[in-house]
């Protein structure tokens, strides 16, 4: 079987739900942008104070009739090869956004990220198989910041054939990536039928949402593009300090914005997620990887999956500053724990979300596959079994010769070019290397590969021509 | 015309019917056994030696080209000429006495043997005067001693110790290990080599020989 892992039983859910639903229903959520209020109120949802919605049931769960389930979700790439599909569980990283700062690979450093270090980022990300969907590890600081999620687009869109997630503000930001996607697709029209582009949607909790994120998301949902629909409370700060009650509150956000986007466009497709976390009640500052943040990400998991919904959790986002014991021990258990329930998590920051170490994303992805193999199905059968096998090697026989063996240990056995499994002496012989120090040279290696263009330098100029037109217009303002 | 790389890529690949076939067709076109044998299945394992070092093959995978290999030398064997036939060095391998562990002294045993030595693995708990006897009987040009037990590690000193007294010291290379042991050791105790692993261990042996 394969294994799972629950928090929560059916029954919980579901009196989760009803907490969710009654929240809806009785306190409403606040929602500050005139379409969204105008959409709510002809389905027959009340306003009160002005912008706060109040749902009943029945909206919701007319909404939840027509979002589309596991089987139905595909996040597109460039390259169909790349596509996302959730029909089974089948766990992989994708690149989480925002990071202000990297760690310089060749001086050891830390300092602003830079447009230059996105690109190789993407480049890189591009050549790990368990990276399932790229996007903006960083935020480059060297542009104009009032348009830097633009040359974020703009950098992953000319480097990435994978799927890009990214964080996009308002109508115009939405406008502008499917502008950029267009150009790189070829056609508006190839683009919007393959949208290889998802964007953010993160709710402003307890039971509000600020109206850039919100027309951003209508926007969206318009055109079909797959939002990652986030409700990311403070245990004690922005929710109630016990975990039942933030997931009532975090889940009923997520239902009131997938409610509107389905009254904008019924089908409009979406991935459950929550940035849900703690805070660290000696220094104000926010935990992405305690042992609450796991708990959240299979519990909120199991929430998303009750409604068949394609999962994505933060999970490799490391408190820890540098590649150390602490971020092992962080990686390894919150990775471990999220990848039971969850289909895409984010990963590969430090710093809680704000530090990039180029070896880390080697060190990410050879931890998913250390997590895949440990949560892969158990077949038992007669070649399993291998019953024979004991007959004919018999007490005391070695099975290392055996033709099974050979047929077999390479799937049953992982074998990491990255962990270390010498012996002392032969490790010593190697350089006596840390894990950091492999993944560096690895780091290097894909640095010095001869990428192909993936789109023309004229399609090139074309994403930078939207880019300089957002800024001409935005700059300043 | 044979074509020598097909039957080491067949090798390496551990493609018995095709590696046999390959075998069968050069001894059809009158190719000489013993170039066969050499230009073709030893440099073959060559390979494989390599690749294993390299990382890119895995110990089941070289016990299976061997395997293969043996398999097409019981074909050649009786059109080699008697010098072409000779095996590799011959080895006497054992877990010292008062030690039981005999896993990682296999494993350096199967090794051994896929590298083309003749390997008496004469088993674990081994007493000097018994691997003397041994070494005689098959007159050893190499001898492995084995020790997982701290505890155990004098015994390996008192066999070097034995087999020099015996006079048998310079008919053969001593080579040590398992996991408590280390080459500062085999220089205390007087053993010519010492291998950290299974792999290493037959590499040394053959170098020791050559």
């Amino acid at each position: 079987m394969k294994p799972t892992l629950s928090f929560l039983s059916n029954k919980e859910i579901e009196t989760i739900h009803e907490c969710s639903l009654k929240i809806l229903n009785e306190i409403g959520m606040r929602f500050p942008a005139k379409e969204a209020l105008e959409v709510f109120e002809k389905a027959g949802a009340r306003i009160i104070n002005n912008d706060t919605v109040l749902i009943d049931a029945t909206l919701v769960n007319k909404a939840l009739k027509t979002t589309l389930k596991r089987k139905d979700v595909t996040l597109f790439a460039k390259d169909p090869k790349n596509d996302v599909r959730f029909d089974t569980h089948d766990p992989g990283l994708t690149c989480m956004t925002m990071a202000t700062s990297v760690i310089d690979p060749w001086s050891g450093d830390k300092r602003p990220a830079t447009n230059e270090d996105l690109e190789r980022l993407v480049k890189i990300a591009d050549q790990l198989v368990h990276v399932k969907v790229s996007g903006g590890l960083i935020t480059p600081q060297d542009v104009d910041l009032a348009v830097c999620d633009w040359h974020t687009w703009a950098t992953c869109l000319k480097n990435t054939t994978k799927h890009i997630t990214g964080g996009v503000l308002g109508y115009r930001g939405v406008q502008d990536a499917i502008k950029m996607g267009s150009i790189s697709a070829g056609s508006r029209e190839a683009f919007l039928k393959r949208p290889f582009i998802s964007g953010w949607v993160l709710t402003l909790p307890p039971l509000g949402m600020d109206t850039e994120s919100l027309e951003a998301m209508m926007e969206m949902n318009r055109y079909n593009i797959p939002i990652m629909l986030s409700s990311g409370p403070i245990l004690g700060t922005t929710s109630p300090v016990t975990i039942p009650g933030m997931i009532a509150q975090a889940h009923a956000e997520i239902l009131a914005c997938i409610t509107l986007s389905q009254l904008i466009n019924p089908g409009a497709p979406l991935v459950y997620t929550s940035f849900a976390r703690g805070m660290n009640m000696k220094t104000s500052n926010i935990s992405m990887a305690g042992p609450e943040f796991a708990v959240l990400k299979v519990a909120m998991a199991q929430m998303g999956l009750w409604l068949d919904f394609p999962i994505r959790m933060p999970s490799m986002l490391r408190d820890a500053k540098v590649l150390d014991a602490q971020a092992g021990f962080e990686t390894g258990m919150v990775g471990t724990l999220s990848s039971f329930n969850a289909d895409i998590m984010d990963a590969m920051q430090l710093d809680t979300d704000l530090v990039v170490d180029y070896p880390d994303l080697i060190f990410c992805n050879d931890c998913m596959e250390f997590i895949r193999h440990s949560l892969r199905e158990l077949k038992v059968d007669q070649e399993s079994l291998a019953f024979d096998l004991i007959k004919e090697i018999g007490p005391g026989g070695n099975y290392l010769g055996a033709q099974h063996t050979f047929a077999h240990f390479r799937k049953e056995l992982w074998h990491s070019d990255l962990f270390d499994h010498n012996n002392w002496e032969n490790w010593e012989k190697n350089g006596s290397k840390t894990i950091r120090d492999k993944a560096l040279e690895k780091t290097y290696n894909l640095l010095a590969l001869e990428y192909q263009a993936i789109i023309s330098p004229e399609q090139s100029a074309a994403i930078d021509s939207v880019v300089k037109e957002a800024q001409n217009d935005l700059s300043g303002k | 015309m044979t074509d020598f790389n097909a039957m080491m890529d067949a090798l390496v690949a551990c493609d018995a019917a095709k590696v046999t076939s390959l075998v069968n067709a050069s001894l059809a076109e009158d190719v000489a056994a013993g170039d066969i044998l050499n230009n073709g299945l030893i440099a073959g394992m060559d390979i494989v030696g390599e690749r294993m070092e390299s990382g890119e093959m895995f110990i089941p995978e070289v016990l299976m080209a061997a395997k293969i290999m043996g398999g097409c030398v019981d074909i050649l064997k009786p059109l080699l000429g008697e010098d072409e036939s000779t095996t590799g060095a011959r080895v006497l391998i054992g877990t010292v006495k008062g030690d039981l562990h005999d896993i990682g002294k296999n494993l350096v045993a199967m090794m051994m043997e896929s590298a083309g030595m003749e390997v008496h693995n004469i088993g674990v708990d081994i007493a000097p005067d018994d691997f003397i006897t041994q070494i005689k009987e098959k007159n050893a040009q190499i001898v492995c001693l084995s020790a997982l037990l701290t505890t155990t590690m004098p015994m390996m000193k008192q066999t070097v110790d034995a087999i020099v007294e015996s006079g048998l010291r310079d008919q053969v290379k001593i080579l040590v290990g398992g996991a408590p042991v280390t080459q500062a050791f085999a220089e205390e105790i007087g053993a010519d080599g010492f291998a950290a692993d299974a792999g290493a261990a037959s590499k040394l042996a053959k170098s020791l020989v050559n």
